[in-house]
């Protein structure tokens, strides 16, 4: 996605910095670092690899544990990872500085990333960072041990972290081809974290249509501590809205198990060409408002990019509720209510004009909730049948769906 | 002398459905239906009650209509049991003839008897049926052992058991009704023996049971129960399956699952576009026809590979010239049968209810609650031998529940 030119003056004078650490981590900036979206964001890699990181193009870099590791990897050590960074603390401490928002990009399952992720997102957390992790879990096909590995350090680092958004590259490989090599399962990782961090920074940094900021992803975060939802949906040509639903649903970050799960608390960005019929974005926000959130607490974020036609970007972030709530969701209140609550773009200079569109976009939205009624159930982490015991076979939780277990491709699209 | 008749009632509490049956036994010798109750199931799943209140309710709605249509009180009921706390051992018992002379006596039919059901069981479990599997008399196979002449008498039980607190609820749903439960009967008995004949038994047959929550098999020889299980699998996790696979929801799971389901996917199904809801709108999507097959295919064929792993020790194609009779709801879904049959290697035939069935109750879904009234005119499947009553066997579990 392309950002236009005429939106230098950001709304927020809200700092922003990417970390990755380990492997996948520092790979995952130096892809983010060649998006011209991102070029004004800081970014850091941290790794124990020197070669690997002296590879990567990245603006600030760091070997850590150079003392202990002599610049070679952890090997895939979860207790070396740790040590790395204990041998670098205070570097690595006055390298992350502090930053109003950070997104740390880290790769689970031993080794680096998972040894030294929880203590590094622990640092960011002291320095008061409203601080999100993208973690990319390992394959199944790699064994239990990591598996096991890696929710462990999912654990710690939800323990420090405002959000997790996890990608298993298991469901990541299973919406590709058949064919599909692990090198290019990491590069899809990468596109979905480019796509994830770009929507944040556009709702961070370009004034809406109907705005919603970073005081806004701070409530969002601290109101409940259930599990994150995180969704991106993307649509282009005639069918872009339909297109850009079908997208989100099928969004590997929304995978399994918390797929069907709702949000107590939900902030939706919509980025979109201005030639959209605002009708339909409306419908659309409705929707995936009615699909997603449980109750009334969602806040709308909708920024009209004049450099794109026909095009549309859904970025879907929510924050379960710890206490399950049962039964349809009431949604009539709540778009109307969450957008009320969101500030007018004040600094606009065709701030009246807007603001004319932004009020018959209300009055549509709270029309189009009554004509959205396709209402799902609600549903948790296994589903139907969440609520019974396991149902173990041979180590197997039959209730699990069998082509997950068994790693068996479906191709989604 | 006066006729006696007895009214009795045959409980399904299904996954899906709840079934009721009303039987009139006249003299014992034979049986009239007078009543059907049903209702749709809540509560129950993989075969098992988890929500007491709401099955309880609609269990007593499927009993008041099926007295009202009867228009006659039940006095027993007969209940079917399913689901994954259900167990079987094979247990053969052999003891020394003792009379001198070396004639079987009924004494030594006891002692075999006695020992071949001593095993005990955990405190939390409950034996369901001691399923007689015939007696060898120094190893030849013989029907009456009685008034024979050997040295080495043995006999053989199919036991299966249960969990105490599972069965308990089954029972305690219908006393709450003011019903007293006669018999719990293990539902894969009870369907196979609708589906299969005489003969069928005799030569070899094996019996799958596609439930929703669960599937049941049992599988007989020379007449005999041989093995039974219960698999807490059935049609409502391939709904699951594909709520969760396509992101959509449990209601447009299962309608998609009906109207496209089957069980292998083809290459006709590669290039194929379903629409989730059909009306072609803002929320409709099309999915693949290959990935809800395939979402499909992998939980029957993972279901019927567990069966067939379970039958190992006794199964081979051989074994059941009668070939493989499958009934239930989920048996409907198509191509199955051809899962079923390459991997079992024997050929498949869709159960069929006997002719003396009124034809409203002639499809599979009635199979378990028929094959309980069955049961209770004559308890045949139960291959109960003269001497061991089952009166006995049942009345340590009716302790239990009273």
């Amino acid at each position: 996605m392309m950002m236009s030119e005429n939106h230098d003056s950001v709304k927020s004078s809200v700092t922003m910095q990417l970390v990755g650490l380990g492997g996948a981590g520092s790979n995952a900036i130096a892809h983010l670092h060649s998006c011209g979206a991102l070029s004004s964001v800081s970014k850091i890699a941290l790794d124990t690899d020197k070669k690997a990181l002296d590879a990567l193009d990245v603006p600030t870099k760091h070997c850590m544990g150079a003392s202990l590791l002599r610049g070679l990897s952890s090997g895939g050590s979860v207790e070396l990872g740790q040590k790395a960074l204990e041998a670098d603390d205070d570097a690595v401490r006055a390298l992350l500085g502090s930053s109003d928002f950070t997104c740390l990009l880290v790769g689970l399952g031993g080794g680096t990333g998972g040894g030294a992720g929880p203590a590094v997102a622990k640092m960011l957390a002291e320095n008061g960072s409203l601080l999100i992790a993208f973690a990319i879990l390992p394959f199944s096909f790699e064994g239990a041990k990591r598996q096991k590995e890696a929710q462990e350090s999912l654990a710690l680092l939800e323990h420090h972290c405002d959000a997790v958004i996890s990608l298993p590259n298991s469901i990541l490989l299973q919406q590709m081809e058949e064919s599909v090599s692990a090198t290019e399962a990491f590069a899809a990782a990468n596109l979905w974290f480019e796509r994830a961090i770009i929507s944040l920074h556009t709702l961070l940094y370009f004034p809406g249509l109907v705005n919603a900021d970073f005081s806004h992803l701070q409530a969002l975060f601290s109101a409940s501590s259930g599990k994150t939802l995180f969704a991106l949906g993307r649509g282009a040509g005639d069918h872009c809205l339909e297109q850009a639903l079908q997208d989100l649903m099928l969004c590997p970050l929304r995978h399994i198990p918390d797929a069907l799960e709702r949000a107590g608390s939900l902030l939706v960005s919509v980025v979109a060409s201005p030639d959209l019929d605002m009708n339909a974005i409306n419908e659309l926000i409705a929707s995936v408002a009615n699909t997603f959130s449980s109750k009334d607490q969602t806040v709308v974020n909708l920024y009209l990019d004049d450099s794109l036609s026909s095009s549309i970007d859904v970025c879907v972030i929510g924050v379960t509720s710890p206490v399950k709530t049962s039964g349809a969701p009431r949604m009539t209140s709540s778009v109307s209510s969450a957008i009320n609550r969101a500030e007018p773009p004040s600094e606009e200079e065709d701030f009246s004009q807007k603001k004319k569109k932004r009020k018959g976009l209300l009055s549509s939205i709270a029309r189009s909730q009554e004509e959205f009624d396709f209402v799902e159930e609600s549903l948790d982490a296994r589903g139907y049948f969440e609520k019974t015991d396991k149902n173990l076979f041979e180590g197997e939780d039959l209730d699990v769906p069998t082509y997950l277990r068994k790693g068996i491709k479906v191709n989604l699209r | 002398m006066m006729s006696t008749s007895k009214i009795v009632g045959a409980v399904e509490i299904g996954t899906a459905k709840i079934t009721v049956l009303v039987g009139e036994v006249l003299e014992g010798q034979s049986l009239n239906i007078i009543g059907l109750g049903e209702a749709p199931s809540q509560g129950v799943q993989k075969g098992v009650v988890v929500d007491f209140k709401v099955a309880s309710k609609l269990v007593h709605d499927a009993l008041a209509r099926a007295e009202k249509a009867a228009g006659a009180s039940i006095d027993a009921v007969y209940i079917s049991q399913s689901g994954s706390h259900l167990n079987g051992f094979f247990h053969t018992s052999t003891v020394n003839v003792s009379s001198s002379t070396g004639t079987v006596y009924d004494s030594d039919v006891e002692r075999a008897v006695k020992e071949a059901k001593a095993k005990e069981l955990p405190d939390d479990r409950v034996y369901l049926h001691h399923i007689h599997n015939g007696y060898t008399l120094d190893g030849r196979p013989v029907v009456e052992p009685v008034g024979m002449q050997g040295e080495k008498l043995s006999l053989s039980y199919w036991s299966i058991h249960g969990d105490i607190q599972q069965v308990r609820d089954n029972i305690h749903v219908i006393n709450a009704f003011g019903l007293t439960v006669e018999e719990a009967i293990v539902s894969s008995l009870a369907s196979g023996l609708m589906v299969t004949t005489d003969a069928e038994r005799e030569h070899g047959v094996l019996v799958i049971d596609f439930g929703a929550g669960t599937t049941d098999y049992v599988l007989y020889q020379g007449g005999f129960v041989r093995a039974s299980g219960s698999i807490p699998v059935g049609g409502d996790h391939i709904t699951n399956d594909l709520s969760l696979g396509l992101r959509i929801s449990q209601k447009q799971a299962e309608s998609l699952k009906i109207e496209f389901g089957k069980a292998r996917l083809e290459s006709a199904d590669e290039e194929e576009k379903v629409w989730l809801i059909g009306d072609k709108m803002i929320g409709d999507r099309h999915l693949p026809k290959a990935a809800l097959v395939k979402i499909i295919e992998a939980r029957a064929q993972e279901l019927v590979g567990i069966i067939f792993q379970q039958l190992k020790r006794v199964y081979e194609p051989k074994s059941i010239p009668a070939g493989i009779i499958m009934t239930g709801g989920a048996s409907l879904l198509p191509s199955l049968g051809n899962l079923v049959e390459s991997t079992f290697h024997q050929e498949v035939k869709m159960g069929i209810t006997p002719s003396w069935v009124r034809e409203d109750l002639a499809s599979p879904a009635y199979s378990t609650a028929l094959g309980l009234l069955h049961f209770a005119l004559t308890g045949q499947a139960m291959q109960v031998p003269r001497s061991s009553g089952r009166s006995r066997l049942w009345g340590r579990v009716a302790k239990i529940f009273n």
